[in-house]
This record gives structure tokens, sequence and C-alpha cells, in this order.
């Protein structure tokens, strides 16, 4: 075969490879991993469901009847994470007189992995976060609020990596600003830094150097806004190395993941599932082997939604 | 199309590596309902800290003949709120006050239910600590203030009424007066929000007198004494703040 012939011949090879959406037939089955992301968001404390008194959501949420739908869950996925999205605290006098004792330990009882940091996590200051952190059996995650020389450094984690089997997640967290939304008292000597910047530096340190084949960010930023205010989708819009932006603050409730395009072409996706834990979210990821960098634009692809 | 040549022979050099990427995923949200079953090892948890608190919060502070909603630009359960702080306020302080505002964000229910209100519920709506600071503002920082109201989509008030278009307020009328830049103004007004929360800033710079008392104190006390006169709660809308298209 001739030199010239040989690389038309890749050349077609490439253009069918790029047309079609699932080429990989070659690629057996057995290779294809799922890992289960369950998720809340604005918990705000919810022990119980809303009373039964007429109001807009009576009747729903309750962490004893998420714990059963948790379990069912276990029973039937291997491969399970459970991520809060922060502002677990203030809404219910069950914060107002056990000071976030209870939601702590009913969130470590259901297993929950990691949480990030919402405004109202700050709502008893940082002493009173932190007199509350034993009770909680899972890390905080947070890289854009600098604790030093506060009483919670050294108590909060930037990220944490869960591995299953071959699949390795990077998860970590960022913050909304706290000036002009927490009273200075609470936050005390906690410092704001840019989160784009941040979960940028810290997305490319878990996909390049940490090798994460999925890579979740737990915000409080919210999902939009008309005024000019850091969100998710800008986040969205100027990343790369995020695949999923789990998303609170906003008590937006979504009827499935926005897909965006990030500063590299590569699919994001932004959830949220309202507040109060009336609903649990739950996306499945189906991970292949595949060659790195050609088809990763237009993954992952939504394959139903129920 | 040479180059097309170099980037596919590039791209199939540095693409030898084989990794795992996520090529589908599968999404589903489930309701917890009012149906849905509850887990014994949490319900078991909570009960000791439920027992304790119920006896707290059950109390009933006062009845109320309809269910009151939460909405902007103006809302029947934003009213009632306003309307119990600006009076509590006057009494506490023993001082003339002209109006009294609240930010949406501070109202945490879209609800207050149909018959008793407990003590519980009214932590619920109003769960911060916020105490009541009494401010002298100018006419002039009041025209900021009622702009910023209006930019937010019409935040809820007592003693003053307002109409808004395109984020700027006009006939602001306080204590049924126009409003006078050259006056000055007394503001029963949450902490959070003269310390510059929720972006007030044009009154996180000013003096403030801080009452002992919180927005929370003012509305409780203030069911108490309608619960005490045999007065029940209505729902009250009278065009106090209008958005105009």
């Amino acid at each position: 075969m001739k030199r010239k012939t040989f690389i038309k011949k890749s050349l077609n090879a490439g253009v069918l490879f790029a047309a079609s959406s699932f080429p990989y037939e070659a690629f057996a089955k057995g290779d294809a991993r799922k890992i289960t992301i369950l998720h809340t968001n604005d918990q705000h404390s919810r022990i119980e469901s809303f009373p039964m008194d007429g109001g807009k959501y009576q009747g729903l949420g309750g962490f004893a009847q998420r714990a059963v739908l948790l379990n069912e869950i276990r029973r039937q996925e291997k491969n399970i994470l459970l991520l809060d999205s922060g502002d677990v605290w203030q809404g219910t006098p069950y914060f107002n007189k056990y000071g976030g004792e209870l939601e702590f330990k009913l969130m470590s009882e259901m297993k929950y992995d990691a949480s990030t940091l919402g405004n109202h996590d700050f709502d008893i200051g940082l002493d009173g976060f932190v007199k509350q952190l034993p009770h909680a059996l899972f890390p905080f995650l947070n890289c854009n609020y600098d604790f030093t020389d506060t009483a919670m450094e050294g108590k909060i984690q930037t990220h944490k990596i869960f591995r299953f089997d071959e699949i390795k997640i990077g998860v970590f967290g960022i913050g909304i600003e706290l000036q002009g939304l927490v009273p200075k008292d609470l936050y005390g000597g906690v410092r704001y830094n840019d989160p784009i910047v941040n979960a940028n530096k810290m997305a490319k340190h878990l996909k390049d150097e940490r090798g994460c084949d999925l890579v979740i960010c737990l915000s409080h930023l919210g999902y939009k806004y008309d005024e000019k205010k850091v969100s998710d989708m800008d986040l969205a819009y100027q990343s790369s190395n995020i695949d999923l932006i789990l998303g609170g603050h906003t008590h937006t409730f979504f009827t499935k993941p926005d897909e965006f395009r990030n500063a590299a072409g590569a699919k994001v996706l932004v959830n949220q599932v309202g507040w109060a834990g009336i609903y649990l979210g739950r996306l499945d990821f189906y991970f292949e082997k595949k060659r790195k960098g050609i088809l990763v634009p237009d993954f992952p692809k939504l394959i139903s939604k129920v | 199309m040479k180059n097309i040549f170099f980037f596919l022979l590039l791209l199939s050099a540095s693409s030898c590596t084989k990794h795992f990427i996520a090529t589908e995923y599968k999404f589903e949200e489930q309701r917890l309902n009012p149906n849905s079953p509850s887990d014994g090892k949490i319900a078991a948890i909570i009960q000791p800290y439920k027992d304790s608190l119920d006896k707290e919060m059950n109390v009933v502070l006062a009845v109320s003949d309809t269910i009151l909603t939460k909405s902007i630009p103006e809302s029947d359960l934003g009213n009632l709120m306003c309307d119990l702080i600006l009076k509590k306020s006057k009494d506490y302080c023993n001082c003339k006050i002209d109006f009294t505002f609240l930010n949406n964000g501070g109202i945490r229910l879209p609800n207050l239910p149909k018959g008793n209100i407990t003590l519980g519920k009214i932590i619920e709506l109003m769960p911060f600590e916020n105490l009541i600071d009494i401010m002298n503002v100018s006419g002039k920082t009041l025209d900021t203030l009622f702009n910023y109201m209006a930019a937010k989509g019409g935040w809820q008030i007592s003693g003053a009424r307002y109409k808004f278009k395109n984020e700027k307020a006009f006939d602001v009328f306080i204590n049924g007066e126009p409003l006078n830049s050259n006056k000055n103004y007394a503001i029963a007004v949450s902490d959070y929000l003269a310390q510059g929360g929720d972006n007030c800033t044009m009154l996180a710079v000013l003096p403030k007198t801080i009452l002992k008392k919180s927005l929370r104190d003012a509305i409780i006390d203030g069911l108490k004494e309608m619960n005490l006169r045999g007065e029940n709660i209505k729902s009250v809308i009278d065009g106090r703040v209008q958005k105009v298209d």
C-alpha cells in the first residue's frame, strides 16, 4: 500500500468515527462502569417533612423518608456517592434549639460522603460550626475560602477523591461571597477568593495530576442571576475539567440537569434539587474505556429521563 | 488538506492510552411524598429531639382565618409581618417610627397556614436572630433605598407605599405624605439589612440605635396581643407596593 492511500483510508475512518455518536462497538460491554451520584442541597434543617397544613410543600421531604429511599438505592447499586451542596442549617426550630447537631448526626447515619459550606452554615459563627463538626462523619469541602488563623483552619478539606475499582471521582467545593450576605461577626476572618479561578485550578489538579475520571463541583454560588453576581452558569461556561456542578443557594427546582459547553468545548452538567430535602437528585454515570481527547465534547449523553 | 493529515496523525499519536470517560448519564429525581414510608432507625434518632422540641414549639400564639402567602411585590404574609414589626418597634422604643421594610429573603416560609399559628411556625417563618435597629435616614438615602427595593422586585413594607417601574420607584408616600428628599425619617430595620446585608450598602455607613428585641420577638409579641384581643389574623392586601408595567 502506498503511503498516500494509507493516509486517505485513515482519514475516512476518522470522519466516520467523528460522525457517529457511539462508534466504539469494539469495546466490550464489560468495560462499562456505573456510578450513582445522589444529591441534596439547601436542606435548611427540614428534619421532618412539611406538615399537612395546606402549605405549598405540605407532606413533602423528611430525613426518615429520604433514608428509606437511600437504603433502597443502596441495595440495588454498588457504586454510590451521596453529596450535599450546603445550607444544611437554618430553617426549623431544630436548628435554633440544637444548633445543627441533629442534622449532622442524621447525615452521618445516612452515610453522606461529602458536603460543602453554604452561607447559612455560618449562622452560629465559626465556633458554632466547629463545635458540631465532630457529629459529621463526612468532610465539608471548600477550595475558595481561606480559613487561615480562624477557628475553622484545618477543619475543611479542599477536595476528596473517591475510588470505585478503576474509576476515580474527584469532588471539591466552592462557596458564595460572604460579605453582604452573612454578618461579618459570624464569618469573622474567613476570606473569600475567586470561585472560578480556584475551581479551575482544583479541577485541573484532579483531572490532570490525580487522574480523576469525573470531577464534581459542589457549589453554593447559586444557579444564575439577573444581576452581576458569579453563578453556576458562569462557572460552567468559564470552567474546564469540571464534569458536573451540583448547585444550591437559589433553591432552584430543575426538571433535568442543564447542559453547558465549557471553555474547552466540553460538556458540563449543572443540577440543583430545590430545597428542604423535597427531592433526592440522582445521576447515574456510565463509563467506558476510550481514547481520551477525541469525542469528549459530546459526552456524556442523557440517555433517558424518568 | 495537509493540515488535517497532520492533525489526525498528531491525534492518533497522542491518544494511545485509554481512559474511563463518562459516555452516558441517566437522570432521575425522586420526590419525598406525603405517603413516603419513614425509616425506623432515623425516626428513632429524631424522636427524643422532637419530643422535647414539640413541648416548647406547639404553643399557639394566634389563630388565622386564612392561609397567607409570600409573594412579590406585595403579599399578605409580608404585610402581616411588617405591620407587626412596625407596631411593636414603636412600643419597644416608645418613639416615633415612620416605616419598616423587610427583604424577601428574610421571609423563610412560602405560607402561614390557616388555623392555629404556633411558636414553631413563627420560628420557621423568621428563624434568624436579627435584632431591630432604629435609624434616622435622610430622604435622599431613602430615594436610593426605594429604588433598591424596586430593583429587587418589590420588598415588603409597612407605614409607606410605593410604585415602581423598570427598577425605579415612584409615588413614594410615607405616613400618607410624599417622600421629601430634604427631610429625615425614622425607620425600624433588621440589623442584618442595617449592616449592609442583602447588599443594602446605603444603610451600612449610617448610625443606628439597637433595640434589644428581635424581629421575631416583635412578630411573636404582636400575635400574642392580637390573640388576647380576640382578633384573628386576616389577609390584608391594600396596594402598598405596586409594580407598574
